[in-house]
């Protein structure tokens, strides 16, 4: 993604956050929106109409591969984790991510 | 149903189609979680499940948005179109094997169908439709001559007939005649062996534009009386005898007492005019050192570029007519005309192999229905699952490639099945060769035959297949899943299921009929009385070389030599302790033989017309006795009758009598030919030489001291079995000449059960592939009824504890089938009559609309078809009325 639209950069606030979360460790799609919510102690509440398809348009860009495995107790889930594409996408967001909100402190700050 | 047993259903379903389960799968465990995770704060269960619901927000919206990025895949994964076809596969694998009853029932129809089909094909590939080897093939015309007179149109050439076409005709660039004797190659290490042998004018290999492998061909100087005799070898010939050893160019070869020497070897697989010929020669003879009334000469000519057919045979028409004028004795009556090679070759096999290419056809397309059937049954059985996964959002078109997908990997595998079957058949069909099947021999199952039974299979596939597929997936979404499930589609289908079925009883009933005309017309062949009793009768054909057997016409008829031969070994196999009686002939009484102008004195009540030609069987006095030949009237041949020097005598046959003398007495009249005027001395029955099919032509018998040849067949009637017999005549005549080949050592019987070979072969296969037909319609029908019957369970359990009775319940079912057959069989003997009339040139003696043959396979289809619903109308009078009722 050579341009950088803002609607993008909304998305790529829920990608970036994703992306983040499975550097740690491959997670399910259920278990990434409670951990969100669980982080930032409810103030972010992640939309499952926007979960999903985000992890199925991240999956289909090369960033995640999932694969069926069992839960502890015992049900198969869809677990994601990061391709190595996927943590070069993640360095970029984050540097992103760094030079956006940097800017709009700045603006903030300015006001 | 409940949710959560739609929701098991779904995944059930799901877990078989990869894509729409895992988002569904994983959609599914999010909510569930979050119902726990509800749960767990003391929601009850479907608080906590709506809750999660209400919070996941539009689900179905979302659920399509997965989807649709999973469907639009980027075109570089591999999870893409030929993944959705792999998936499709696996899928269809996996739910084939879940079924083996089904399957293998499938399997089998199907092999059976596209066996037959590839083993056919096979045979119609190699035999007719192959090009034939020779390059300029459409120029290639083999010519005949005719005769007004007996309306033959297939005679051969005369030899000065041949050198006078080859002179004056303005249409061929090239012209040969060739003659295919036997001879005797003798060599003082090995046994001596009878080859067959092919002579010819030298631009035989050039007009059929093929050159030897190996030295050279003829030419024009090998072609002239007195040349030095030269032979080329075909490649088999040289394979056996010599090794393929090169060496063999420049070497003699001892034939018929003459040595010639190899000059050439002709490549694999060339074979003219017949397979079989090991050998060719020059036929260096002149123009006019056979008689010009001496008919046996095959001729063929290269047509002269952009010159058609028409044109030729316009010519050849034109030197027939002016040699009619010109040697009116010879030539009165004699036409010419010339087929393509392509006809003479074929024209008498292609009938023969395209009604059997038919009737394949057929048993294909009745296993096709029959597998049609099934897949309904099995698709309404699956009503459903399709409505379930159509309710989850499965596209028509991807349910409707699913079950092709399935219906031609089905086809694929029983073609793969088949392919077997058409080996093993094609095995069996070349075993039984009828003799008169060019190519057979070469008949195999090659990548021409795998194609076509790829592409057969496939179609099948989808012919089988996507009906079924089309009906299943037109299923209303609601029916099935609110009635808690009472499967058996609707009355439409049903009714489909039935016209397919009524068609197929009718394909059955053409196949049948056809089956059935041609076995009566084998019956009556086999039942023809021959006119003589070929059993234990053994034959042997002999031929002496005129080297040591001199034979020159100069001398004719004192043959001394031959003669004293053919009285040595009559007596030497008269006194072997089995042979009852030992004869020679010219020809074995299933052999047409040759004829030959005859006058007759005084003149008889209807004379022959002008230079009508009339059989010559040439035989000796015990001749009659040995085959069984009786006398009618007058007296037999005697031994004081086999003499050269006693008075001229000869039998005539019944139809001699009939045709000439109107059935007065003959005896006292002379029959003449060749000059000699013989007295007819008695009457003997007809006999059906020229085969059973064949009326018998007025023939006389000279005997052989009277008439001799150095060619003939010894004959004995014997006690015991052949097979010990057959080696004592060898040394016999082996006592008398080490150097003589035995050839077509058989029974006359096995030459007799040979003429019948073809019609044979065709009523064994086309009775075999009607059976299949039958037994097919009867599987269909049986399971149309079956299916009815299952379907209306209910009813019938309504019926039953209505007090119907159980009788009645039976012969409505039955009489639901034989109504379906009726339709069938009356639409199939329609069908019958339009098309037997294919079959006109292989009856003898049975009309192609024979009433009674259709009449017997009318009974016999609907015998078939009560029996194939009795079953299920059995089952359905036995159900249990409460049974019945509950079952849902």
């Amino acid at each position: 993604m050579a341009k950088t639209k803002k609607s993008d950069l909304l998305h790529g606030t829920l990608e970036l956050l994703v992306l983040k979360l499975l550097e740690e460790e491959p997670m399910n799609g259920y278990a990434i929106g409670v951990r969100i919510q669980g982080l930032t102690d409810d103030a972010l509440r992640v939309e499952e109409g926007s979960l999903y398809p985000a992890l199925y348009r991240m999956e289909r860009r090369g960033w995640l591969r999932a694969s069926w495995q069992m839960t502890e107790n015992n049900r198969r889930a869809k677990y994601y984790r990061l391709t190595p594409a996927g943590k070069k996408q993640l360095h970029q967001e984050k540097e992103r991510w760094g030079e956006f909100s940097t800017a709009v402190a700045k603006i903030l700050r300015s006001g | 149903m409940s949710w959560l047993d739609l929701r098991f259903r779904i995944r059930a379903l799901l877990r078989r189609e990869k894509t729409r389960r895992e988002v569904d799968e994983e959609l599914a465990y999010h909510l569930d979680m979050r119902t726990k995770s509800y749960e767990a704060r003391g929601y009850s269960s479907p608080r906590a499940r709506r809750a999660a619901i209400d919070r996941f927000g539009d689900f179905d919206r979302t659920r399509r948005v997965c989807h649709g990025l999973r469907m639009v895949e980027r075109p570089t994964r591999r999870d893409s179109l030929m993944s959705a076809f792999m998936q499709d596969v696996r899928y269809a694998f996996r739910s084939l094997i879940k079924n083996p009853g089904f399957t293998s029932i499938v399997l089998l129809t199907l092999a059976l169908g596209i066996g037959a089909n590839s083993a056919i094909y096979s045979v119609v590939d190699t035999v007719l439709l192959r090009p034939l080897p020779y390059p300029d093939a459409e120029r290639l015309v083999i010519l005949q001559e005719s005769d007004r007179l007996n309306g033959t149109r297939f005679e051969g050439f005369s030899l000065p007939d041949f050198f006078d076409v080859q002179e004056r005709n303005e249409v061929f660039d090239a012209m040969a005649t060739f003659v295919t004797p036997t001879a005797t190659i003798t060599a003082p290490d090995s046994e001596p062996v009878i080859v067959t042998t092919t002579t010819t004018t030298y631009r035989l290999f050039s007009i059929l534009g093929v050159s030897p492998v190996l030295g050279r061909g003829f030419d024009a100087d090998d072609d002239v009386v007195g040349a030095n005799p030269v032979a080329v070898l075909s490649h088999r010939f040289w394979t056996a005898r010599f090794g393929r050893d090169p060496a063999v160019l420049g070497r003699a070869m001892v034939l018929d007492g003459v040595s010639a020497q190899v000059i050439g070897v002709m490549p694999e697989g060339f074979a003219f005019p017949t397979a079989n010929i090991d050998v060719w020669r020059p036929l260096a003879l002149g123009p006019t050192s056979r008689p010009r009334g001496n008919h046996g000469f095959g001729v063929i000519a290269q047509l002269r570029d952009g010159i058609p057919l028409e044109r030729a045979n316009g010519d050849l028409t034109a030197i027939a007519a002016a040699l009619e004028q010109e040697f009116p004795g010879d030539n009165q009556n004699r036409g010419m005309w010339g087929q393509s090679i392509h006809d003479a070759l074929f024209a008498g096999v292609r009938t023969q192999l395209w009604v059997l290419m038919g009737a394949v056809g057929f048993v294909l397309l009745i296993a096709c229905v029959n597998v049609a059937n099934l897949f309904f049954a099995r698709a309404m059985a699956r009503d459903r699952e399709v409505a379930i996964r159509m309710a989850i959002g499965a596209g028509r078109m991807r349910l409707v490639r699913q079950f092709l997908t399935e219906s031609v990997l089905m086809a694929v595998v029983g073609g793969v099945l088949g392919l077997g079957l058409a080996y093993a058949g094609v095995a069996g069909l070349v075993a039984m060769n009828p003799s008169a099947m060019p190519r057979l021999t070469d008949v195999g199952i090659d990548w021409r035959v795998l194609s076509f039974t790829l592409l057969v299979s496939v179609v099948t596939g989808i012919a089988f297949g996507l009906l079924p597929a089309l009906q299943a997936t037109k299923t209303d979404l609601y029916e099935p899943l609110k009635e808690g499930g009472r499967t058996g589609g609707g009355a439409g289908k049903q009714r489909l299921r039935k016209s397919l079925v009524i068609a197929e009883v009718g394909m059955a009933v053409v196949l049948v009929t056809g089956a059935g005309l041609l076995i009566k017309s084998f019956q009556r062949l086999t039942n023809v009385d021959p006119g003589f009793n070929p059993t234990q009768v053994v034959q042997v054909s002999l031929a002496l070389p005129a080297s040591r057997y001199p034979q020159s016409f100069a001398d004719w008829p004192n043959l001394p030599e031959v003669r004293a031969f053919q009285r040595d070994v009559l007596e030497q196999v008269s006194g072997i302790a089995e042979v009852e009686s030992a004869a020679i002939a010219l020809n074995s009484p299933v052999n047409a033989g040759w004829t030959t102008r005859l006058g007759i004195d005084p003149l008889p009540p209807s004379p022959p017309a002008d230079l009508e030609e009339v059989r010559i069987r040439i035989v000796s006095p015990s001749y009659f006795s040995t085959v069984g030949i009786s006398l009618v009237k007058g007296r037999m041949l005697t031994d004081a009758d086999d003499r050269v020097d006693a008075p001229p005598v000869a039998l005539v046959n019944e139809s001699f009598v009939r045709r000439y003398f109107q059935n007065e007495d003959p005896i006292g009249y002379r029959v003449s030919n060749w000059r000699v005027a013989r007295e007819i001395v008695g009457v003997v029955r007809d006999v059906r030489f020229r085969g059973l099919s064949r009326d018998v032509p007025p023939a006389v018998y000279p005997t052989f001291a009277q008439m001799p040849f150095g060619s003939f067949v010894l004959m004995a009637r014997i006690r015991g079995t052949p097979e010990a017999v057959f080696g004592r005549i060898r040394e016999r005549v082996w006592s008398l000449d080490r150097d003589l080949a035995l050839s077509n050592m058989s029974t006359v019987e096995q030459n007799l059960s040979a003429t019948v070979a073809q019609p044979r072969f065709n009523v064994l296969l086309l009775s075999l592939f009607a059976s299949v037909a039958l037994a097919l319609a009867a599987v269909g029908i049986y399971g149309v009824m079956a299916f009815g019957v299952n379907r209306r369970t209910q009813e019938i359990g309504i019926r039953l504890s209505l007090g119907e009775g159980r009788w009645n319940v039976l012969r409505r079912v039955v009489r639901e089938g034989a109504l379906l057959a009726s339709i069938g069989i009356v639409l199939g003997a329609a069908g019958a009559m339009a098309l037997t009339r294919f079959l006109n040139s292989m009856l003898f003696e049975v009309n192609p609309l024979d009433p009674v043959t259709f009449g017997a396979v009318a009974g016999i289809s609907a015998l078939v078809a009560v029996i194939a619903s009795f079953v299920p109308a059995l089952r359905a009078s036995r159900l249990s009325p409460l049974v019945a009722l509950r079952r849902e």
